[in-house]
């Protein structure tokens, strides 16, 4: 196959000579070209914008190419699997040798993979994915976790605005646990990075969690790379069975120049419409307000809301989404700097990211820089050095859901309009007519307007690596880097808001926390790397040790003069109250890697970890993880002949992976000494955790079958992995007799497991010089089944159960049977299918045809260009998967809170055929517990990532004297569509979010100097 | 200099195998006390036996107060308000497979006290080796441990199981006694009823022995008084007339009933007023569950029937406390006046710090004493129908605030003055957890006042729901573990 392209390419390059040197008023450039490791690149092409003109290297990668006389003239190289680089060749140059790079995202190309191991992609076993800087440089730049969303297959991306920001929970082919966490292990350039306590994404000793990932500058990644099999993860061990996301970041360059690049965007957000929660108008509300109370006996005149001098309910209209979401806008500045020599490198950048939330009083400040520096001290001995800091400012205004549904007779401001309101008055008895008045505590206006709640986070590394090169192939290296993670929180509640006012009298309360992690990684390790003939080995082996330590303080106080002192110091005395706690632990983990490879067609490898961990007892601290893997290219065969197959390779992997996220003290048991065993004002101790010396690692065994081939001159790639992942020795929250433990336990009981495939198509559509089209689309199936459970117990959820030979996410309900069309009551089956009209959680049955999860979600992609103008579309989707909507009441509370709209279809006279029962006021047919009637289909298809790119024109460069300049225009979030999706109804998209989808409009503007 | 860097790289490399040495993993655990580590000091293991009381405390304010009194006869609910575990209570509805009711929490409740008693008697031994000039600081916690297990024992028994005299020979399921701190292999199974009653009497005497002749100095902490009232109520629900009377008689020798102007602060302004406590736990500073659930001002779940506070006659200062009236300091419920169990609302007035407003919990007090004593002086072979009159009209003339002699009871014979008895001591004990036992060990059904909500359900003696199920986790995670008879075994899900 090579072997004629080749032939092929000869024939080509003497015709193109021919007619090259046939033209007169030009000059020939000559040169050679090479890929990094210094091969000729036979066939590369090298193309002359300005003329259309290209030749194509010969066999010995050299080339010759006639250009315009007397005149400064760029030119493009390039070659398939490798960057195309554009250069300039001055007027009187005659010689051009270019080294061309590999592009990673073709296959063929290069992958990073356990630590820091950048292998071919034909030398690898097993299942990884890698994202690069090219891919995330259009998409939002709050949280790298985010950035995945879609664009991985296998990975899960989950976001959820609880806080009013926006929150990511990652999963890699399912949830690997029952109990323990089951985010992937982030690594950053070698190091565990600290993403939060054990229940992931979540800082110990914070009230509100602002996710430590989103410290990181997504500027200064150079790749992100997904592992997924035990052959990719296993190398990891202890902590590898959740997945492995590994980030590298930037470095300088060696080629004796200064790059200066600067990145500006500013963006604009607001939350898309369709996307909010339809809750009533205040017509729509009134009239189920009116209906349920004339319902329950009373007359008109009853009714709770009468004007009066405080509240004027009958003029007033307020729709509380507007009055809490509002516009929001983004803006960054990123310089870098990346230069270097022969003996050394360095890249240092600067960035500023700054973003107003679209939930009204809520911005996000990240000052960034990153330095790496490295340099040869000898010929043998080089010497890396990295230093990061990340400061963070979050101004954080947490908005709960509830503040939505207040009614919309009610004001968030009292009757001048402008103070924001404290109180209500009104009926309070039914049947009274007594007005009075009450505290409005759903109204979060006075805390937005006048409460503190900052958040600082402060992260800071350095590490230092050495590695030396011991003999030709083998060099030994050792890092150390440290880590600070710290956070400090300032929370005021003002004398102006009813959370700082007290019945003591004792106005406005403080609240002051810190929290710091430290924590030290340091590993050694030998790699080796070496061909022989047709033979070509790569193996390595070290050691890591991991420690960390974190300290978390408080101190809370109340009684202040006046809200411009919010110091504890000034806090009335006896109010002052404080605390601290700590947690620590150590990890360390010996591995190996060996990796062989015969003539690029047959590849072996294997894997060892052997791990211990110190927060289990000493019989069962240390954990034993491995893994093999295989690995043919088929047509690297001599026999395989194919016109349409340019690659096939086919690749398996079986292993094992541990997970050890466990709190910290449950083998050992504790007894708390603190204010939870405080009686009678004096601090107590009691018993906090039994002692479980059994407990011991998770164990997870993945079998992963992998298919990739490249059709049609590469034009066609596919990649499909299947996968069988079996987790044992769960960490299981789970019961024991409650005569030992009240709460539940963390043991090693029962197993789960995970399978799926994923599936990756890329078709290059069009493939020209000055126009090109490619779509990829990615899709993943995951399915999970809990295989046993201790004693084949199941464990319920109110709405969801786990139990044996079903999935972690099955929906545990009441099957809704309908609304008695006599009487409107609710009609329910029990647990033997038989009707009723009694709600009962004894009729729960099990419903495996609902599940949280998507049967099938993944993203498409398409990148085209059209000369200097390119468009990236990413479009996300997700098929299956259900959901339950918790906010119906049927009339039950609809005096005190606004309901959505869906209860306006409900129950009204004998005859009437109705969705939702008879509209009652404090109803107690327990209507709106769980059952199948709240289930709604979460499928859904997302525009999340539209940009379109200008690069300015060279003449234009020029003119501003800079080396290159792009414009892009961005819009995220666009749309969605989704099941049910309705004008005036609810559906997936509006009761996912409790702000809606924020819809963005960047613009960015990148110049290279 | 070649050779330096060489020389350097390789002390490097060599350093940090050495460094890498397992024994790095045994590292001092931070921020928790490992069971082991935590009890090596007195300090250490006087702070558990304050530990130990909090929990007691829990026990007593989540649970044994509303399981007593929600099944009682003169309680009413606000059907609007109450959570669905406690209107199940209500109902006689309790079943096993409820989650999250009082079957299941009022047992692990219970065993938490257990276990942190255990945990005391087990370090018990070691302190005194570390400090062995504070044994008597030693014993006196160590007594709390034995008095608190028996205390929970005796209350677990008495919801888990039925009466005392439910068969003959006591053979009935009792719970789970258990005098060691068990581990997750350890079989744990329940006990009859007699076997828990005989080491509620052990504990007892053992706490007793502990305690020595101290003197009592304060009523918030378990105590020698404590114990023997204990053992007076134990011995009445075993019907062992002599023991009750003998024990009920030393402590109200030793305190005197608390006077009436003293009454109501005994209840609602615990802080200054010790009253006539004999065993009380202390809510300083506790967000406590019973006043949620009796305060008027903030969603009421339970209040008395009107029929009962109608049975009051209006000068008995026992009728104020089922009678809620706003506070000034309460600006926004100022005018209430409501129908309210007030012994569990401490008074705002008079006390600005909201942490000191106590209503505290009377465990054991005198009053409780003297009905026992009247009731065993009625009932017992040795009857003296004299004395226990005089300890009904020394409560009711302090309740009405006039002199004994004008309080005139009218009976003939035991039978009509048991009657009167029992009456007295549902006004004087009302609503402190004594209600549901007392009926169940008179085997006495249980008939809901005309004015309660759901009037037509009552529980007619004798049931199987005087006995509360086992909770279904707990079947499920102890095989040797029995549900009572009546109930639904172990009903797995998709059956």
């Amino acid at each position: 196959m090579k072997f004629r392209f080749t032939c092929l390419l000869v024939v080509l390059c003497a015709l193109l000579s021919i007619d090259s040197f046939a033209q007169k008023s030009t000059r020939i450039l000559r040169g050679k070209i090479v890929d990094s490791s210094g091969e000729a690149l036979a066939g590369a092409v090298v193309y002359v914008p300005s003329t259309k003109k290209g030749e194509v290297a010969n066999i010995d990668g050299e080339y010759a190419i006639a250009l315009p006389e007397g005149k400064r003239v760029p030119v493009e190289v390039s070659f398939m699997g490798m960057n195309t680089k554009k250069l300039f060749v001055e007027a009187d140059q005659t010689v051009l040798n270019v080294t061309l790079e590999d592009d990673n995202q073709i296959e063929q190309s290069v992958i990073t993979v356990g630590y820091g191991v950048v292998q071919k992609r034909s030398d690898i076993t097993g299942s990884a994915y890698q994202v690069n800087a090219e891919d995330i440089k259009t998409l939002p730049k709050g949280n790298i976790a985010g950035m995945l969303s879609g664009i991985v297959p296998g990975l899960q991306v989950t976001e959820s605005d609880s806080y009013a920001r926006n929150r990511f929970s990652l999963r890699v082919r399912g949830d690997a646990s029952l109990s323990a966490n089951c985010e992937p292990l982030w690594i950053v350039d070698d190091v565990p990075l600290y993403v939060g306590s054990t229940t992931g994404n979540t800082v110990t000793g914070m009230s509100y969690s602002v996710s430590p990932i989103s410290f990181l500058n997504p500027e200064d990644i150079e790749s992100i790379t997904v592992l997924k099999d035990a052959a990719m993860t296993s190398i990891y061990g202890a902590n590898g069975s959740n997945g492995v996301i590994l980030v590298t970041t930037k470095k300088g360059s060696n080629d004796g120049q200064a790059h200066l690049t600067a990145k500006i965007q500013q963006g604009f957000s607001k939350t898309d419409p369709t996307t909010l929660i339809k809750y009533c108008n205040k017509e729509q509300w009134l009239s189920l307000a009116t209906e349920a109370f004339l319902g329950a006996g009373y007359t008109m005149d009853l009714f709770p809301y009468q004007d009066n001098e405080h509240n004027s309910y009958s003029t007033t209209d307020t729709n509380w989404q507007q009055v809490y979401l509002g516009p929001g806008q983004h803006s960054s500045i990123d310089l870098t700097i990346r230069n270097g020599a022969a003996k050394m490198s360095n890249y240092l950048d600067f960035s500023f990211f700054n973003e107003d939330f679209i939930v009204q009083g809520n911005n996000t400040k990240r000052f960034s820089v990153n330095e790496r520096m490295s340099f040869d001290m000898t010929r043998k001995l080089r010497a890396d050095l990295k230093l990061a800091l990340s400061y963070n400012i979050n101004d954080i205004f947490s908005l709960s859901s509830s503040m939505m549904k207040v009614i919309p007779i009610f004001s968030p401001y009292d009757e001048d309009g402008v103070t924001p309101r404290l109180y209500n008055w009104y009926i309070r008895e039914l049947g009274t007519t007594e007005v009075v008045q009450r505290k409005f505590v759903y109204n979060d206006v006075p805390d937005r307007e006048f409460n503190d709640n900052y958040q600082y986070g402060l992260t800071a590394s350095g590490s230092v690596n050495l590695k030396y090169n011991i003999l030709d192939g083998l060099t030994a290296s050792t890092l150390l880097t440290l880590n600070n993670f710290s956070s400090m929180e300032l929370m005021y509640d003002s004398s102006r808001t009813l959370d700082g006012i007290s019945d003591s009298g004792l106005n406005g309360y403080s609240r002051r926390a810190a929290a710091f992690t430290n924590s030290w990684t340091h590993s050694s390790k030998l790699n080796f790397n070496k061909s022989i003939g047709l033979n070509k080995m790569y193996a390595l082996a070290g050691y890591e040790i991991h420690s960390r330590e974190s300290h978390s303080f408080y101190a809370t106080g109340q009684g202040f003069s006046n809200d411009s002192i919010k110091e504890i110091s000034y806090a009335t005395d006896q109010t002052k109250k404080g605390s601290s706690s700590a947690d620590n632990s150590r990890q360390l983990g010996y591995f190996a890697n060996l990796s062989y490879t015969f003539d690029n067609r047959y590849v072996l490898t294997g894997s060892y970890r052997r791990d211990g961990y110190s927060a289990f007892s000493t019989y069962h601290r240390w954990g034993h993880f491995g893994a093999a893997g295989v690995a043919w290219n088929i047509d690297k065969e001599r026999w395989w002949h194919s016109n349409h197959i340019d690659r096939l390779k086919i690749n398996a992997s079986y292993g094992l992976d541990g997970n050890s996220r466990v709190n910290t003290s449950s083998s050992y048991g504790t007894y708390t000494y603190g204010s939870s065993g405080n009686y009678g004002g004096a601090m107590g101790a009691v018993q906090s955790a039994v002692p479980n010396p059994g407990l011991s690692w998770e164990t997870t065994y993945k079998f992963n079958l992998g298919v990739s081939t490249a059709l049609f001159n590469n034009r066609l790639n596919l990649q499909v992995d299947a996968y069988d992942n079996y987790t044992r020795d769960l960490l299981y929250s789970g019961r024991v007799s409650s005569i030992i433990e009240s709460g539940s336990v963390t043991r090693n009981v029962g197993v789960m497991e995970n399978k799926g495939f994923e599936l990756t198509v890329g078709v290059d559509i069009i493939k020209q010089p000055q126009r090109d089209w490619s779509v990829r689309f990615n899709g993943s199936v995951n399915r999970n089944i809990i295989q046993e459970l201790y004693k084949d117990m199941h464990t319920g959820f109110f709405d969801t159960v786990w139990v044996k030979g079903a999935s972690k996410g099955a929906f545990w309900l009441s099957r809704w049977a309908g609304v008695d069309p006599t009487n409107g009551a609710p009609m329910w089956y029990d647990a033997n299918g038989n009707l009723t009209y009694t709600f009962s959680y004894d009729n729960r049955v099990l419903l495996e045809q609902y599940d949280t999860q998507p049967d099938f979600y993944g993203a498409i992609v398409s990148d085209s260009r059209w000369g200097n103008l390119s468009l990236r579309v990413q479009c996300n989707y997700s098929l299956g998967g259900w959901a339950l909507n918790g906010k119906y009441y049927d009339g039950y509370d609809i005096l005190s809170s606004n309901t959505i709209v869906e209860e306006l279809d409900h129950w009204r006279k004998p005859g009437d055929i109705a969705i939702n029962p008879i509209y009652q006021l404090n109803s107690s047919n327990n209507s709106s517990l769980g059952s199948t009637r709240f289930l709604y289909n979460c499928s859904y298809f997302q525009i999340k990532n539209v940009a379109l790119r200008y690069v300015m024109p060279d003449s234009f460069n020029r003119a501003l004297k800079v080396n290159g300049m792009t414009v892009s225009l961005i819009g995220d979030n666009l749309y969605m569509f989704c099941a049910g999706m309705s004008k005036n109804r609810n559906s997936y998209k509006t009761l996912t979010y409790q702000n809606g989808i924020t819809r963005a409009i960047s613009a960015q503007i990148e110049i290279e100097f | 200099m070649k050779r330096i860097i060489k020389s350097i790289i390789l002390t490097v490399f060599a350093l940090s195998i050495l460094s890498s040495c397992e024994s790095i993993l045994n590292i001092d655990i931070l921020g928790k006390n490992t069971i082991d580590g935590y009890f090596s000091s007195l300090d250490g293991f006087k702070a558990a036996g304050v530990g130990l009381h909090s929990r007691i405390l829990k026990f007593y304010d989540d649970e044994l107060i509303k399981v007593a009194e929600l099944q009682g006869p003169h309680i009413n609910i606000n059907k609007m308000n109450i959570d669905e575990a406690a209107y199940l209570v209500y109902e006689f509805a309790s079943e096993a497979e409820h989650i999250a009711g009082h079957p299941y929490y009022a047992w692990n409740k219970g065993y938490e006290v257990i276990t942190n008693a255990n945990e005391i008697i087990k370090y018990a031994p070691k302190i005194h080796d570390i400090s062995p000039n504070a044994s008597k600081e030693i014993d006196k916690v160590e007594a709390y441990a034995y008095f608190a297990r028996a205390l929970v024992l005796f209350q677990l028994t008495n919801i888990y199981g039925q009466a005392y005299d439910y068969t003959s020979d006591g053979s009935h399921l009792g719970v789970c006694y258990m005098d060691f701190v068990p581990g997750f292999d350890d079989i744990l199974s329940r006990h009859d009823v007699k076997y828990c009653y005989e080491h509620t009497l052990k504990d007892l005497q053992k706490a007793l022995d502990l305690f020595g002749g101290d003197e009592v100095t304060d009523v918030t902490f378990a105590n020698g008084l404590a114990c023997e009232a204990l053992l007076a109520r134990v011995y009445l629900y075993m019907k062992d007339y002599d023991n009750a009377a003998k024990y009920a008689r030393i402590v109200m020798d030793k305190v005197p009933l608390v006077e009436r102007d003293k009454y109501i602060d005994m209840f609602r302004r615990a802080q200054g007023y010790p009253g006539e406590g004999i065993f009380r736990l202390n809510t300083y500073n506790e967000g406590s569950a019973m006043r949620s659930t009796c305060d008027p001002t903030n969603n009421q779940d339970i209040l008395p029937s009107k029929d009962f506070y109608n049975s009051f006659e209006d000068n008995d200062i026992r009728k104020s406390l089922l009678w809620f009236e706003g506070e000034e300091e309460d600006s926004e419920n100022m005018e209430m006046k409501t129908l309210a169990i007030c012994k569990y609302l401490p008074f705002k007035h008079g006390e600005e710090k909201e942490e000191n407003r106590r209503a505290d919990y009377n465990v054991l007090r005198v009053s409780e004493m003297y009905l026992i004593h009247a009731e065993a002086l009625c009932l017992g072979a040795n009857k003296d129908l004299k004395a226990a009159e005089n300890d009904i009209k020394a409560l009711r003339a302090r309740a009405l605030g006039v002199n004994k002699d004008e309080i005139k009871l009218i009976y003939t014979g035991a039978e009509q003055l048991y009657t009167l008895i029992k009456e007295e001591r549902e006004k004087e004990l009302a609503f402190e957890g004594h209600i549901f036992f007392d009926y169940k060990r008179r085997g006495e059904s249980i008939i809901r006042d005309e004015s309660c909500e759901d009037n037509d359900r009552k529980l007619e003696y004798p049931s199987y729901r005087f006995a509360m199920p086992i909770a279904q986790l707990e079947l499920q995670a102890n095989d040797y573990m029995v549900q009572n008879p009546g109930y639904n075994g172990r009903k797995e899900i998709g059956e």
